[in-house]
């Protein structure tokens, strides 16, 4: 059930860390990094791939059921429990963000209950139909990327300007650096796929998706940058912003809703991977998944409901010392795990020898 | 009581019910029987001329089966049977003699063939092309297909399905090109089935679907020899059940029923148009209504101004709210279309009228219905019918989909669209995945999706389908 294509991968691998980079980030970056927060989040995101590779490496030698192997339950529960922690909080706050987009831009006047509801059923569902769901889930989406291209090429009136993509580091590269720290919690999120199967084979199209993937997120960041200047910080939605459509309200109208339908679409799938990986944690410990990420749902939709509701609220709390737990765990367990199961006990040295 | 009593009393009381039994006694020298038939379902002057009158007119020894079967002049089968069997081959058509000293008794195959001809079928009418359609005696469909694949590997099985009925199906493929396992496991689910009787093949349909209660079919259909051969040929196994025309496909991929009866047959270009055209008329079929309702209600801002001032405008009288405005009009036209296929033929053309121009125009008028709605309705209406086979799915789709808009605009569409692909994307037939080639994405037959193909390109069979051998062209050297 829970099992990935090469194919598929290469796909999840080229929008995940694309997400949630194109919503609230860019203005939050900008305000905090000037000109150089495109140079940064590059480098950042390219630094994320080297966690899918020890990801990628820990899945291919058997994962946490090679580590119950050698090690026990005990060690696998250990593991996995702060995994758990990290998830959830991930999950928490994009979800807190489509909510957010969504309350503020797609709707004048709505309550949040039924929208909180309707995304974290949608979610639910996906995540307990399964990666493979979440999978061609992802590789439909693919289909909205040419459209968004032609709509952009035929009423997208932008005025770029390449000026604004100078001076690098204006504000100083410690600037850039505090910047980026502040927002940490929005990078390394690959850790769900430890939970999943993925098929055996070479990685060259994960590889190049992953090229792909840096150079996508640090082109639009530079896309947004000449679009937006040195207003940049006022655009809170950057993805619904590049193809520009707002200037051409009298052919298309204001909403720029391919680019929407994209986000929306890849933005529950990612919630929707957290929400696998919940479950699949969940049946660590002998619980039913439907249930278990159930009630991750709820207690998402109980958080954002009552903590999480507001735009102000989901940056403090991005940007609270949480970000530092989280992504310490993101990085630091990934590679405890792959010399876990890089380590050969006694037992397995003598029966590879005998062979 | 004797031998020869004891069988013709166990025919009798079987079909002691049956006013259309005919019992033929023959007494010569040579032999004393009862033949047995019954009537309108046997060739009675075939009966005559190969049975009946070169028996009577024998005279030698004493007739045994052995010695009949020099004597009959039938080119028919005749088979030596035991009495339940016979049973079923008189209750079938055929013709059953029982002759004085033998335990078994003699069937004749002589059923009558009192069958429609061979029309072009309703639902895949073509301006080229072939005009054949399948009929309702399966011997004749074998026919039809046989002169299409006339290869000693097509693989016709027969299995009698139904406890009272005994229809006849066949499971035909070509071997070395379909899939063995899916022909044999569709075999299996055939005899597993203990039914009082199917009268057609949408019965067999609801045992091969993996999920009956799914609003998306799962096993594809067709009325047309040529499109089941070209499936076939393509690596699928058909399935033909004796007394309906409309002949099962499977594996069955939902971008299938996109393909047209004469893409085949046309110009590669303008079959590849007009498929892009059918996607898109589908899309908007079912997204436009939900479409509409969202932006009267939440997202104004996905509308051009000009056109926002014209719908809003449009919509300020009406007493209902967008979306029941909505349903209301295609409930009515769900209405139109279902008597329209019920009425009798001479009046539908003109009540059809009535209702699509008279209704709406008046409706409008009334003030019931916004112009908007209407058009909406119609455009949506027509799309439908661009994949008529899939026209009962997208129908209850739109209407979800409009009650999804109703409640969360565009952000309700888009999520229901995520959750209904979910579903789909979990589907599989027969290992196929549903929504193949596009997820999971298939190269080759992504290609053979948009662009229907021509020479010398149209030469890999499905890939979706994991057939073994996947060659349907061999180029060879003429690959330009």
């Amino acid at each position: 059930m829970n099992y990935l294509t090469k194919k598929q991968l290469a796909i999840l691998v080229f929008f995940i860390p694309l997400a949630f980079k194109m919503a609230m980030l860019p203005s939050l970056l900008y305000k905090e990094c000037g000109a150089s927060f495109y140079i940064g989040t590059g480098i950042i995101t390219a630094f994320e791939f080297l966690q899918l590779a020890v990801i990628l490496k820990i899945v291919s030698l058997g994962g946490f059921e090679k580590i119950e192997k050698s090690f026990g339950k005990v060690a696998k529960y250990a593991l996995a429990l702060p995994f758990l922690f990290t998830v959830m909080v991930k999950t928490i706050i994009f979800s807190a963000e489509v909510f957010n987009y969504t309350t503020r831009y797609l709707f004048y006047n709505i309550s949040p209950l039924p929208i909180i509801f309707a995304l974290c059923l949608t979610a639910f569902y996906i995540a307990v139909k399964g990666a493979k769901t979440i999978g061609r889930i992802y590789e439909l989406s693919v289909w909205i990327i040419p459209l968004i291209i032609i709509f952009g090429v035929f009423f997208g009136k932008s005025e770029l300007c390449a000026d604004y993509l100078l001076p690098v580091f204006e504000n100083g590269v410690a600037a850039t650096l505090k910047g980026l720290d502040k927002y940490i919690i929005y990078t390394f999120d690959f850790s769900p796929l430890l939970f999943f199967r993925i098929e055996k084979g070479k990685n060259l199209s994960v590889i190049i998706s992953s090229v792909l993937s840096v150079l996508a997120v640090t082109g639009c960041y530079m896309f947004f940058l000449v679009s937006y200047g040195r207003a940049s910080f006022l655009i809170p939605d950057a993805f619904a912003r590049l193809a520009s459509f707002n200037t051409v309200v009298s052919e298309i109208g204001s909403l720029d809703w391919p680019s929407s339908i994209l986000w929306i679409c890849v933005s529950v799938a990612n919630i929707g991977i957290k929400l696998c990986a919940i479950g699949e944690i969940g049946s660590f410990f002998n619980l039913k998944k439907p249930w278990f990420i159930g009630l991750a749902a709820i207690a998402t939709a109980i958080v954002l409901m009552t903590a999480l509701g507001t735009y102000d609220k989901i940056i403090a709390f991005a940007s609270s010392a949480i970000r530092y737990a989280v992504v310490g765990i993101e990085i630091v367990l990934p590679i405890v795990m792959l010399v876990l199961t890089k380590i050969k006990l006694p037992a397995e040295v003598s029966l590879e020898t005998k062979n | 009581m004797n031998t020869f009593q004891t069988v013709t009393a166990k025919i009798e009381t079987a079909f002691s019910g049956a006013s259309d039994l005919v019992v033929r006694e023959i007494k010569t020298d040579c032999i004393s029987a009862k033949l047995y038939f019954l009537d309108a379902m046997c060739d009675t002057e075939q009966l005559e001329l190969t049975l009946i009158r070169p028996v009577t007119a024998y005279s030698g020894e004493k007739i045994d089966f052995e010695r009949l079967k020099g004597i009959v002049y039938s080119g028919c089968n005749i088979k030596e049977s035991e009495i339940p069997d016979g049973i079923t081959a008189l209750a079938g058509g055929d013709a059953v003699l029982c002759i004085d000293g033998m335990e078994k008794v003699v069937v004749f195959a002589v059923r009558k063939g009192i069958f429609r001809g061979i029309t072009e079928p309703p639902t895949g009418s073509v301006i080229k092309g072939p005009r054949e359609g399948f009929v309702e005696n399966i011997k004749t469909n074998m026919v039809l297909i046989r002169r299409r694949i006339r290869s000693d590997s097509l693989v016709i099985d027969c299995i009698n399905v139904g406890r009272y009925s005994d229809t006849a199906v066949a499971v035909c493929y070509v071997k070395g090109i379909a899939k063995q396992s899916i022909a044999d496991e569709i075999k299996k689910k055939l005899q597993e089935i203990d039914v009082d009787g199917i009268v057609d093949s949408s019965y067999l349909t609801k045992v091969l679907e993996m999920r009956p209660y799914s609003l998306f079919k799962q096993v594809g259909n067709t009325e047309k020899p040529d499109v089941a051969a070209e499936k076939m040929l393509d690596g699928r196994v058909i399935i033909m059940v004796d007394g309906s025309p409309i002949v099962l496909t499977l594996p069955f991929i939902l971008i299938e029923d996109f393909d047209g009866t004469q893409d085949l047959y046309k110009r590669s270009s303008r079959a590849t148009f007009l498929r892009v055209v059918r996607i898109f008329a589908v899309f908007m079929a079912v997204i436009l209504p939900a479409v509409y309702v969202a932006t009267q209600i939440h997202q104004y801002q996905i509308l051009p101004l000009q056109l926002l001032i014209k719908i809003l405008g449009a919509d300020n009288d009406i007493p209902f709210t967008p979306t029941v405005e909505i349903l209301l009009a295609l409930l009515l036209f769900e209405i139109l279309g279902e008597a329209s296929i019920r009425m009798p033929r001479h009046v539908s053309m003109a009540l059809s009228v009535v209702g699509a121009i008279v209704l709406g125009e008046t409706a409008v008028n009334a003030g019931l219905l916004s112009s908007v709605t209407v058009l909406i309705v119609a455009l949506s209406g027509i799309g439908i019918y661009a994949v008529p086979d899939e026209v009962g799915t997208l129908g209850i789709l739109r209407v979800i989909l409009v009650i999804a808009s109703g409640l969360f605009g565009v952000y309700g569409i888009i999520l229901s669209l995520i959750a209904i692909f979910a579903y789909l994307s979990g589907m599989e037939t027969f290992s196929v995945p549903y929504l193949a080639p596009f997820a999971p994405i298939e190269n080759e037959d992504l290609r053979n999706t948009f662009i229907v193909p021509s020479y010398p390109d149209d030469d890999k069979r499905t890939q979706s389908l994991d057939l073994k051998n996947t060659t349907k062209l061999n180029t060879g050297g003429n690959r330009k």
